[in-house]
């Protein structure tokens, strides 16, 4: 044995002949070594070892790492006990979990493999084998089945369990609390479940975000009963039922599990129902909050705020009914005899506080965050009779809508999509929280509206002709896919894996053998088709710019097909293998053809595209019927609407189902057009939107659109990492400001309008300036914080910019007398407003002094103007020719340009001024919205924010720079089906 | 159902960097569900594409995992050192739990027979090497850390200078010590028997 002491003589006797060889070696040896022979045989051992050791470990592990962690694990076709592998579904905090199928009993079900490091331990694995059978016997809705667990051949332990499609609560709240109603019943559905456990005597012990799942079709299932052994610290051996948590072994705990557990559970103490009440307590909690009561920077910490001592009472928002804060509070009382005793009154109390709050309709629904509309915190200023709204045709462009939106936003789901993609998702729509998921919508009291999908990533669907498949788009990490689902089976599967594209539609052919779809490839339209169930697509035709539709015999199909460079739209038909095109109609000058859908119709004689033009009333959008044989053109109806998206006729023609919006500060709505006479009614009234149109029989299904947002504000000394989140809401917000250091104003849905609020930076103190009077938004404040300036369509509806007291909104000044004014930004000495003019599909910067006077115009072509700290430039945008967008710096004197900026920004989006040669934007990165600056000097790059959420609607500086305020958004897209007994006639 | 735990893990590599050695326990399995992902992505992105290239995803694995902006990590020597340990620690543990699943106890299952670098050695495999590098550790610490950040953790023997503080020609002659070392011990342990 090589001691270390004699090692250090080995190795230095080595490292000298190791590049001696013969004579010279053995003679070397002879002299090192002396009598010694243990050191010389190690030493020519070594030496032995050395001459073929040129390749040994010279290749990292890595190298084949990826193979050897792989070649073991399953995939689909092997057998894990009886059941077969199909796919991998993902992995949970124990293992790799698969979908399976039982051959025996011809279902599907979860393999779920327990990873190694779980059960090395054999008492604890035959403590979680007699907790898994006790569990097996559990029999209700809300707990996921277990079947059975069991040992493959090759010695992992795996449970088989029914397979449940749907996301965790986990996934849910990433995306931000729930409403009310919404975690209520979720609350019960899992209280429900405990009740039947607790009667059969099974204590959960690790109800947590992650062991609950939320179902498309709204049924909340509980998981892994039992199987709370596994992750719990292996402990001195126990009794079956005594919990095993104690500080010193706290390793073995996956992190944040601890934050859910009751007091008792980390004292030690034997647990029982009680315990799980505790837990439950918590999610209710963080599902209202977004935060467990009890949370602490580490562990430690969190034990020692669950342990200790009083319980100071919890503190909620005054929104919170005084009911749930009741329940709640007993839940997580933490002398467990003061607590609810039973899950069984948590599940009542929880019922009877739903029960009421449906039927007490004033209640606002929403009442989880401090929301305008509380009448306590509203000062309705304005004499609403002044100005009384005039419905009015909407003047907007497209192109502005999206930039505004895009100015906001810029998290660029679909960076790169020409128009409407985006106005989808973003467009006004308040959502009330009530109906975000399976209720029906306000106001409509019989629509079923069902979700197919609930992970709120999804976008363009579309369904098979007999309503056995349904397609739709999905992104994820700022990468889309294709998903296709089987309705009947429930089984989802991926059939184009994610990729740095944009899906514009999908949609199968009527035999269900095909799916074709387009997509936007570095800004190339390309279209697909896909043989089903799944094999590889294959690329049938390029410059599809648009949503196809099939000629009834599905020989031929349709499409639009944008020129960027001559920006002509054609409408063309080509064969279905994407031969012998021919252009039916065009555009151009600003007239489009629609390139979001259109509909060929089912008597092969017209097909129907939405095209939109300027008149003298502003932007207009038709519904267009134009002939197959003559090439006629005629209006469908006489509506005219501000944006149609997609649309589907109905088989025995008698009409269309459209998604679109009658004004630009509405939502987008699900619609039925009568054919031919084109009478529109409405068929979805919430206030949710409702994209893309795909009809099965009468069945519609669709993808619904939730937005809601956060205002949060973090300083610049912390690099921005002190997040505090001030308020939050729902629906649409254009742009925020700082009025002065101290307080910020900022736009926001209440009702259905957009209106002017303003809050302290510390929360406190929020008040809304506007009502009653058009959508207002953009505000911006004077240096001196006293006035804001903002853009509203109140009055005549047009729109234009106007001036009010910070304070209290009074003083109401209209500074703009034309239309499609936009964007103020006011000079540091609160001389000028400059803003933005689209009169007449027409870009230009204007200015207007702030006390009011005669507008001058600035320079033609730019738009989005930002003055500089020192007012000396503004900072604008401008359009490139190829479509792509530019930032120039101009004098603020004359407007001339000085200098051309090639930031890497895709977005529309109005630029703003760190300093006085800095400039900051929002850039998205895989799915990631952060402010970044460009440093004017040096032309470098830096990402200042390090938010982790997927959008950013708006931010602005404080007027010392030293904290920015962002409105951090979260958008849920999901994939719903509406029932044919409300969706037809 | 899949748990992401990219916070946890931040935190937990925190934690150790402050010498709580019981993070390391809590990390290793969150990690190798990342990498298994990471691997399964790979590999069915080579079958595709019929190019492998390994490096990308310790690549991948070091950013997702070891992101540099969120740990405040002292210097570049321990965030390779805690990579390196790290990816040894997940691959002993997995052929660890394949060895216990083979009947009559056997080695088994990461043999690397099929690795070049293992290609004289066909009865050594992942785990005899851990345990020889084990005893290399007692005796020679900077030995064992030069074959973990060589081996496990791929670096080069200049970036291993680099983080060891050290020079070249000190980790070249250190590495071929410690290789010749390991590749005596294991041909002395399939002797034996």
């Amino acid at each position: 044995m090589i001691t270390h002491g004699s090692w250090q003589r080995i190795k230095e006797i080595f490292q000298s002949a190791q590049n001696l060889s013969g004579s010279e070696l053995s003679d070397f040896l002879d002299q090192a070594c002396g009598d010694d022979l243990s050191i010389r045989e190690e030493v020519e051992a070594l030496l032995t070892a050395d001459a073929s050791n040129e390749d040994f470990l010279n290749v990292p592990a890595y190298e084949f790492a990826a193979t050897i962690l792989v070649e073991s694990e399953f995939s689909a076709g092997q057998q894990i006990g009886p059941y077969t592998i199909l796919c991998p579904l993902g992995s949970g905090g124990m293992g790799q979990i698969y979908l399976a199928e039982d051959a025996k009993l011809q279902r599907r079900i979860a393999v779920k493999l327990i990873s190694p490091q779980f059960a090395s331990d054999p008492r604890r694995v035959s403590r979680f084998q007699q907790e898994a059978l006790a569990a097996s016997g559990l029999n209700h809705p809300n707990i996921c089945v277990i079947h059975e667990s069991g040992i493959t051949e090759n010695g992992r332990h795996f449970i088989a369990m029914e397979y449940i499609q749907g996301i965790t609560l986990r996934e849910q709240l990433s995306r931000g609390p729930l409403p009310i109603p919404r975690a209520l019943n979720i609350a019960i559905q899992v209280a429900t479940a405990l009740a039947s456990a607790h009667a059969s005597r099974i204590v959960h012990r690790d109800i947590k975000p992650e062991n609950i799942m939320l179902r498309p079709d709204g049924y909340v299932k509980v998981l892994d009963f039992g199987l709370a052994e596994l992750t719990e610290i292996l402990p001195q051996p126990l009794g079956v039922h005594e919990a095993s948590t104690n500080l010193r072994t706290e390793a073995g705990t996956l992190m944040g599990t601890v934050k859910y557990m009751s007091p008792e559970q980390l004292r030690e103490a034997k647990i029982d129902e009680r315990s799980d009440i505790w837990s439950l307590g918590v999610v209710l909690y963080e599902m209202l909050i977004g935060s467990t009561p009890f949370e602490a920077p580490t562990p430690n910490e969190t034990i020692a705020a669950i342990r200790g001592g009083q319980s100071t009472p919890l503190k909620f928002p005054d929104q919170i009914p005084a009911e749930l804060v009741y329940i709640i509070s007993k839940a997580v009382e933490k002398e467990r005899n003061l607590r609810y005793q039973s899950i069984s009154k948590v599940a009542a109390d929880l019922k009877e506080l739903q029960g009421k709050l449906q039927v007490q309709p004033t209640i606002d629904p929403v009442p989880v965050y401090p929301y305008p509309g509380d009448e306590q915190h509203t000062r309705k200023i304005e004499p609403s009779g002044i100005f009384t709204r005039i419905k009015s045709q909407a003047v907007l462009t497209t192109d502005f809508l999206l930039s505004e939106i895009r100015s906001h936003k810029t998290a660029a789901l679909f960076t790169g999509v020409s128009g409407v993609l985006v106005l989808l998702l973003l467009l006004p729509g308040a959502i009330r929280f009530a109906n975000r998921f399976i209720n029906p919508p306000n106001g409509s009291q019989t629509l079923d509206v069902n979700p197919i999908t609930n992970a709120g990533t999804s976008f363009s669907a579309a369904v098979s002709s007999d309503g056995k498949w349904i397609a739709h788009a999905e992104e994820r990490d700022g990468k889309q896919r294709l998903v296709i689902t089987n309705t009947e089976a429930s089984a989802s599967s991926e059939a184009v894996p994610p990729a740095d594209v944009q899906y514009l539609g999908v949609s199968f052919t009527r035999d269900n053998n095909y799916l074709y779809f387009t997509r936007k490839e570095n800004d190339v339209g390309i279209l697909y088709s896909l043989a089903l169930p799944s094999t590889s697509p294959v690329k049938i035709k390029v410059g599809v710019d648009s949503p196809i539709s099939f000629s009834p015999q599905e020989n031929r199909f349709a499409f639009v097909r944008l020129d960027s460079v001559t920006t002509e739209y054609s409408l063309v038909v080509a064969n279905i293998d994407g031969s012998n095109e021919q252009v039916l109609t065009t555009r151009k000058g600003g007239d489009r053809l629609s390139v979001y859908g259109l509909a060929w119709a089912p008597n092969d004689n017209l097909i129907i595209c939405p095209t939109s033009s300027w008149t003298d009333h502003g932007y207009v959008v038709k519904l267009i019927g134009i002939d197959l044989k003559n090439g006629q053109e005629h209006q469908i109806g006489s509506d005219s609407w501000f944006a149609i998206l997609q649309l589907a006729w109905e088989r025995d023609m008698s009409g269309l189902v459209i998604s679109a919006r009658d004004q630009a500060t509405k939502p987008f709505q699900l619609w039925r057009i009568s054919y031919p006479e084109g009478i529109r009614r409405q068929i979805t009234t919430d206030l949710a939107e409702y994209r893309g149109v795909s009809l099965a029989d009468r069945n519609i299904i669709s993808v619904r659109i939730d937005r809601s947002w956060e205002l949060v504000v973090a300083s610049a000394t912390n690099n921005y990492s002190d997040v505090s989140s001030i308020t939050s809401g729902v629906g649409l917000s254009y742009g925020l400001n700082w009025a002065g250091n101290k307080r910020i104003v900022f736009s926001s849905m209440a009702q259905d309008k957009l209106n002017i609020l303003r809050i302290n930076s510390d929360g406190s103190d929020l008040v809304q300036l506007t009502a009653n009077s058009g959508d207002n938004y953009s505000p911006t404040a004077s240096a001196d914080g006293r006035f804001i300036v903002f853009s509203s369509s109140r009055g005549d509806g047009h729109y234009n910019l106007w001036r009010m007291n910070t304070d209290d909104g009074s003083d109401l000044r209209q500074l703009t007398f034309t239309d499609a004014n936009f964007y103020p930004s006011i000079s540091p000495d609160d001389r000028w407003v400059a803003y933005d003019n689209q009169q007449s599909n027409k870009k230009s910067v204007w200015r207007v002094p702030l006390q009011g006077g005669p507008p001058t115009r600035v320079i033609e072509m730019y738009r989005m103007p930002a003055f500089s700290p020192d007012g000396q430039l503004i900072a604008a945008r401008y359009d490139l020719k190829s479509g792509s967008r530019d930032v120039a710096i101009l004098s603020s004197d004359d407007g001339e340009p000085l200098r051309n900026v090639s930031i890497p920004i895709l977005e529309w989006q109005r630029v703003q001024w760190l300093n006085n040669h800095t400039l900051s934007y929002i850039k998205n990165v895989d799915g990631e919205a952060n402010i970044w600056s460009y440093d004017l000097n040096t032309g470098s790059t830096k990402q200042l924010t390090n938010f982790n959420r997927d959008q950013i609607f708006a931010y602005a500086w404080s007027p010392d720079y030293k904290m920015l305020a962002c409105q951090l958004g979260t958008r849920m897209g999901n994939v719903i089906i509406i029932k044919s007994d409300q969706a037809g006639n | 159902m899949a748990m992401r735990s990219s916070e946890s893990i931040t935190q937990l590599l925190a934690r150790w960097e402050q010498g709580d050695k019981d993070a390391l326990e809590q990390l290793t399995p969150l990690v190798y569900d990342e990498l298994h992902r990471l691997a399964v992505t790979y590999l069915r992105r080579e079958r595709r594409e019929h190019t492998l290239q390994p490096t990308a995803l310790v690549n991948e694995l070091y950013l997702k995992i070891f992101d540099q902006q969120r740990t405040n990590w002292r210097n570049r020597a321990q965030f390779f050192g805690v990579a390196a340990q790290l990816m040894r620690r997940i691959l002993v543990d997995h052929a660890r739990a394949h060895r216990t699943t083979k009947r009559g106890g056997d080695r088994f299952c990461v043999s690397l027979e099929k690795i070049p670098s293992f290609g004289t050695q066909p009865d050594t495999d992942l785990l005899a090497l851990h345990d020889v590098l084990n005893r290399l550790e007692q005796l020679d610490p900077n030995q064992a850390r030069i074959v973990e950040l060589r081996f496990f953790g791929g670096l080069t023997i200049e970036e291993t200078a680099e983080v060891m503080g050290t020079s070249h020609a000190t980790v070249e002659r250190e590495w071929r010590t410690a290789k010749a070392f390991l590749k005596r011990e294991l041909t002395r342990t399939t002797n034996s028997s």
